[in-house]
């Protein structure tokens, strides 16, 4: 068993740590900017400054928090320079990018109007259920993740997930019955 | 769950990049690592702490450190800083910081590890290790009594360990676990044959080294034909399938296990060829000539077994496959720890068609004088090197004394 690995184990445990979690915070970034090039972008940022405090020696406790923590900042700092809003509509964001997120072209027409369908009523939740609901069924963190990341108490995380849950339901029961 | 919410769920889950996307992002945070190296006290501070990976747990209670490093290990290791974990690990037995090597490098390399797999892939490489150890030992004429004894024990140890872990791989993966025996079984094999190779040419007839080279060789070669035991046990039941080559049988599809292994080895051999290959031509100019060409005939050979085991393989003779594989990988390691001897070891070494040595620095009558050069484990077959002319090896004492620089 004569293996040759010519890299040392920090980095090729961050790249392998990168193919295990660069999908998950794309699309977490995608959900935040809609814009297909900027997630990309924000995800290759976010590992590169990760990895540079790695590199630094710095202690990072909990690896997939930080890298969302990270991501994060991005997203809010751009979102500030760029004086945009951040609850943008799902409709504005759609015209100005061109809805894309790299879905599955087998998918049926149908599935895909209902899922944008689906989408819109998203939209329409608060930004922080939003995020909170994307984080915990969509990523599937768990609490005491989403905690860190968010800077509160799992506590809260769990009453929010469970709340944004409730409105999402409700929100997709109104439009079925107007 | 609510049926339109898990449907949206679902939709949301489907964003994701293209492999060709992942990997273009993947490459730019290469290059940006590349220019951004870590510090060499992160790495030793990265191991004080426990170890962090980078995983979704947080993380364990960092290892004490008095646990495993005894007292003076760990003032040098305070004393030299950063730099100390990584010179030990160039360390052998004897010298002032194998201790860090053994206690604090692989013990933490021990506990990050985790997957059945890698902790298999670990021990072998621990084990190796070891051996490569004697190796280094052997070249200086320093493989004393007692250190020849602790490295005969550890490759004892280890082996049972890696037996250990390979048996935790089986219950999942019989085919895996199956390599990996075989994988060890061989680099066992191919160690011993240049360890034998090293004490030969550089031992020279002094009796006292000789006979503690020999009893590493002799534990190394136990704990070799054991692990051949096992091997050839799964030879035979492989062999006592029905072959599928006689037609006059009802054509019977041969049990995926069989087809799996066979893959399985053709890619172990493949990839140690393409390896060995890569070090060759990295290294050229650093190995002597002589051994770059015994490297590329060597692979050459490897080669052509890899070819017959394709055709097997076409022919859905997968019996006769693996058989090809498995030699070609014997010779792909041998031309790897061929080639790796002699860089490391600045001694050169050639494992000739016969098994004798030639030692760039013996004189012509050393080549025939050797016995325990021949090691006669039951994984190693000589036979199926490729013809190794002897005009070659008449020529080399003669012409080349150089070292490998």
């Amino acid at each position: 068993m004569v293996k040759h690995t010519y890299q040392r184990g920090v980095e090729a445990e961050f790249l392998e740590a990168y193919e295990m979690y660069a999908d998950a915070l794309f699309r977490h970034c995608y959900y935040r900017v809609y814009d297909r090039e900027r997630a990309k972008e924000v995800v290759q940022d976010t590992f590169m400054k990760t990895w540079e405090v790695v590199a630094r020696g710095e202690e990072i406790r909990n690896f997939r928090a930080y890298l969302y923590r990270v991501a994060r900042n991005l997203i809010i700092d751009e979102a500030r320079r760029r004086k945009l809003r951040t609850e943008t509509s799902l409709e504005d964001m759609r015209e100005d990018s061109g809805f894309d997120p790299g879905e599955d072209k087998t998918r049926t027409l149908l599935d895909r109007m209902e899922g944008a369908e689906a989408l819109k009523l998203l939209a329409k939740l608060s930004d922080e259920d939003q995020e909170v609901l994307m984080l915990r069924f969509v990523d599937e963190l768990d609490p005491k993740e989403i905690a860190e990341m968010l800077e509160v108490t799992a506590n809260v995380v769990s009453v929010r997930s469970h709340r944004a849950l409730k409105r999402l339901r409700e929100i997709m029961d109104e439009q079925k019955d107007a | 769950m609510h049926k339109r919410v898990r449907k949206l769920i679902k939709h949301l889950k489907s964003a994701s990049m293209t492999t060709a996307e992942r990997e273009h992002i993947r490459e730019a945070l290469f290059h940006h690592m590349e220019q951004h190296p870590v510090e060499e006290d992160a790495l030793v501070r990265r191991m004080l702490q426990g170890g962090g990976t980078f995983r979704p747990e947080p993380k364990r209670q960092p290892i004490p450190l008095m646990r495993f490093a005894p007292a003076l290990a760990l003032v040098v290791l305070l004393a030299a800083g950063g730099g100390a974990s990584y010179a030990a690990e160039g360390a052998v037995p004897g010298d002032l910081l194998y201790p860090v090597k053994i206690h604090v490098n692989e013990s933490v390399r021990s506990v990050m590890v985790r997957k059945p797999e890698a902790r298999a892939a670990w021990e072998a490489e621990r084990m190796e290790r070891r051996l490569k150890e004697a190796q280094k030992l052997a070249a200086r004429g320093e493989l004393d009594g007692e250190k020849s004894a602790q490295l005969s024990e550890s490759v004892a140890r280890q082996s049972e360990a890696l037996a250990l872990r390979i048996n935790d791989i089986e219950a999942n993966d019989r085919v895996a676990a199956d390599e990996a025996r075989v994988d060890a079984a061989l680099t066992l094999a191919t160690h011993n044959e240049v360890l034998s190779e090293i004490v030969a040419g550089s031992m020279m007839g002094e009796s006292g080294s000789e006979t503690e080279a020999d009893m590493i060789i002799a534990a190394i070669q136990k704990t070799s034909e054991s692990l051949a035991e096992v091997e050839e046990a799964v030879d035979v039941a492989a062999a006592s399938l029905p072959t599928e080559d006689s037609e006059e049988l009802a054509p019977r599809e041969p049990p995926q296990e069989m087809v799996d292994a066979a893959n399985r080895r053709y890619e172990n051999a493949e990839n140690t060829i393409a390896s060995a290959r890569l070090l060759l031509s990295e290294n050229r100019e650093n190995i002597g000539e002589l051994v770059a060409l015994q490297a590329s005939r060597t692979l050459r050979a490897a080669d052509e077994e890899l070819h017959a085991g394709e055709a097997d393989l076409e022919l859905r003779l997968y019996a006769a496959a693996t058989e090809h594989f498995t030699n070609a990988l014997r010779l792909a390691m041998r031309a790897n720890l061929l080639i790796e001897a002699n860089l490391e070891l600045s001694v050169e070494i050639e494992i000739t068609h016969d098994g004798t040595a030639a030692d760039g620095e013996t004189t012509s009558e050393e080549e025939d004088a050797t016995d325990n050069s021949a090691a006669p484990d039951a994984t190693s077959g000589e036979g199926s090197d490729s013809s190794t002319t002897s005009d070659s090896d008449g020529e080399d004492p003669a012409a080349d004394t150089e070292t490998a620089a």
